[in-house]
């Protein structure tokens, strides 16, 4: 538009985001599965880090003994607590991911090398972290990449912190708190006039072939019912039916 | 873009969720220790009554259908009679909703954060639902959609893996000498589903759709069932006399269920967490009651409902930690059911009758 190869689509809505366009040339139980994976790494990415430091500090006896065990075995001798640990290696891992985007592609690559395999190692072997630490917020960085829209993905890098101070303060409560809270916000959002959680919730069943699931094409005739369209029809009906008959 | 109002499934979603809130954890206790092993009896008896107590209060919610329930009451009452019959609804609403904050924060901090104050759950949790509260009732619908099928879900599971160490022995023989009690038990039975009351506060704001009431007798259904499946389960796992020293009957069951080589040791822990879910539903409905209470009451503009909000953080904080009772909480709270019980049975028919011949009179000088 105006010469720029970007064009905004509106409104958006929470499931839009989940959404990408190699959903689309995918078997459909493929993208199906992959797109529930995108849900959740959406949590994962969010929680992961506050649910690894309330289960340690305050709910142990949620886990099985040896698993408690083999946690508590590979924090032996870490001077810190499992927040700081958690802070230290999220602080790490931003600038790292700062630092990727700003240098040329190359140097960028030795940077991520450098920083994840060689500082995780010896920052592991020195005792200031726990493997398990590094475990975590590894798993937690994979998991918003794994989203298809970047800001998404910044949002949850932003809200870990405030889960993890909750989990650190009112263990599993303090995240139950922290979800209840952001579930209220994400349902008062909206965009264009059209609520952000739409077709999640309120439930639209109807909408649901291409919301945590993305249904066989035949089934995508109509245009989604949380938009209100004058014309419920979708275009280039013939071009589907070509398409599937091919 | 069409005017926003909740969509008629909404109905299910917020009255179940008003139905089940911290009673859910409860009501085995307060129906054993009344009618015995046959507790489950008078719980489904009573809710046939909330069915049809319920259908009156919808029928009344009907014939104003621009009003919720205070402003019917002032509609119909008048200025100073209205508002003297709104004071006990007023001052239910508000206790109730602080005492489920007080009894949520005991519940928490025996089973789950043993060190952590009850003051910091309290005022934590009052904070949160107030927010929710605070951005009205379309998000109050969308957060209940979001949570209501995560609640009822691990209810079943609770029955379904409880099943396992049943025994049917336990509610057995049926009705034998006990009749009497049963029929006793009836009314308290009933007051478990005090949450039906919130249709009166929700109707006004859904999609003008013939299958409202549909759903409204959904939400009902899935509340009988689920609180009288819990309830047998109960009596079969720890028998009468058992549930009787039970407190809250139904965490102690999810203690009593354990995955030994599963990735989680033990399923009260995952129990206690998501029935934070289930109360915040319950007690966010209960907090918006109240509030539409106190806008009917003092007159205040819709524009200024918010503010009332930030009122009753304070007030609500303060009732729930200056209750220092124990125990003794259970029985005020179960007074004070008993208390709304006689609005929703008596109140509410009368209003009906009231406005029916009100109508009736009007047609007939009309035509006149």
């Amino acid at each position: 538009m105006d010469g720029s190869p970007e064009a905004l689509i509106v409104p958006v809505t929470f499931p839009i985001l989940m959404q990408a366009s190699d959903d689309y040339f995918e078997n459909w139980i493929i993208a199906s599965v992959i797109r529930i994976s995108r849900y959740v790494a959406f949590f994962t990415s969010s929680i992961l880090p506050a649910l690894y430091i309330s289960t340690t500090s305050f709910h142990p006896g949620m886990l099985p003994t040896t698993l408690a065990l083999s946690i508590a075995a590979t924090r032996m001798g870490v001077p810190f607590p499992a927040i700081v640990e958690a802070i230290i290696m999220e602080f790490v891992l931003e600038l790292l991911q700062e630092a990727s985007i700003r240098l040329p592609k190359v140097i960028g690559e030795t940077v991520s090398i450098v920083g994840g395999l060689v500082i995780g190692q010896a920052a592991v072997e020195a005792g200031i972290v726990s493997p398990i630490m590094v475990i975590i917020i590894a798993f937690t960085a994979v998991s918003s990449f794994v989203l298809p829209n970047y800001s998404l993905g910044l949002a949850t890098r932003v809200i870990r912190i405030p889960f993890m101070i909750l989990a650190v303060t009112f263990g599993s409560f303090g995240i139950s708190v922290g979800l209840l809270w952001l579930l209220t916000y994400l349902c008062s959002l909206k965009s264009f006039g059209v609520r952000y959680m739409q077709s999640l919730s309120p439930y639209r069943f109807k909408d649901w072939k291409d919301t945590i699931i993305r249904a066989p094409v035949q089934f995508h005739s109509k245009r989604p019912e949380f938009l209100n369209p004058e014309d419920s029809q979708r275009q280039n009906l013939g071009i589907r039916r070509n398409f599937n008959e091919n | 873009m069409k005017t926003e109002r909740l969509s008629p499934s909404q109905i299910m979603t917020l009255t179940s969720a008003a139905i089940m809130g911290v009673d859910i954890l409860m009501v085995q206790n307060h129906m054993v220790s009344i009618a015995g092993r046959d507790g489950w009896i008078p719980l489904a008896l009573g809710g046939i009554l909330a069915g049809i107590s319920g259908t009156i209060i919808y029928y009344l919610a009907t014939l104003y259908p621009d009003k919720d329930l205070p402003q019917i009451m002032i509609h119909i009452g008048g200025k100073f009679l209205g508002r003297l019959l709104l004071i006990p609804g007023l001052m239910y609403m508000l206790l109730y909703t602080a005492l489920s904050f007080r009894i949520f924060a005991q519940v928490l901090k025996v089973f789950l954060f043993d060190r952590t104050p009850i003051y910091a759950i309290v005022i934590l949790m009052t904070l949160v639902t107030a927010y929710t509260v605070y951005q009205g009732i379309y998000v109050i619908g969308g957060v209940t959609y979001i949570l209501f099928p995560l609640g009822k879900i691990i209810i079943v599971i609770l029955i379904l893996l409880s099943l396992i160490i049943a025994d049917p022995s336990h509610i057995r023989p049926i009705l034998f000498e006990n009749t009497a009690q049963v029929v006793k038990a009836i009314i308290p039975g009933y007051q478990q589903y005090t949450g039906i009351c919130i249709i009166g506060y929700i109707l006004c704001y859904t999609q003008k759709d013939k299958g409202r009431f549909k759903w409204y007798l959904i939400a009902i259904g899935i509340a009988v069932v689920l609180y009288v499946a819990l309830t047998i389960i109960t009596i079969m796992v720890f028998s009468a006399p058992g549930v009787l020293s039970l407190i809250y009957p139904t965490l102690t069951l999810s203690k009593s269920i354990q995955f030994p080589t599963a990735f989680l040791e033990r399923f009260e822990s995952i129990t206690a967490v998501l029935w934070i879910g289930i109360a915040f539903e319950s007690i966010m409905m209960f907090f918006f009651a109240s509030v539409r209470n106190f806008v009917a009451f003092f007159n205040v503009k819709e524009k200024h409902q918010k503010y009332l909000v930030f009122v009753h953080v304070p007030i609500l904080i303060t009732i729930a930690l200056s209750v220092k009772l124990g125990h003794r909480i259970l029985e005020i709270f179960e007074l004070l059911k008993s208390a709304h019980s006689f609005y929703e049975l008596f109140i509410f028919p009368l209003l009906v009758v009231i406005t029916l011949i009100a109508r009736k009179r009007r047609q007939s000088n009309e035509a006149r």
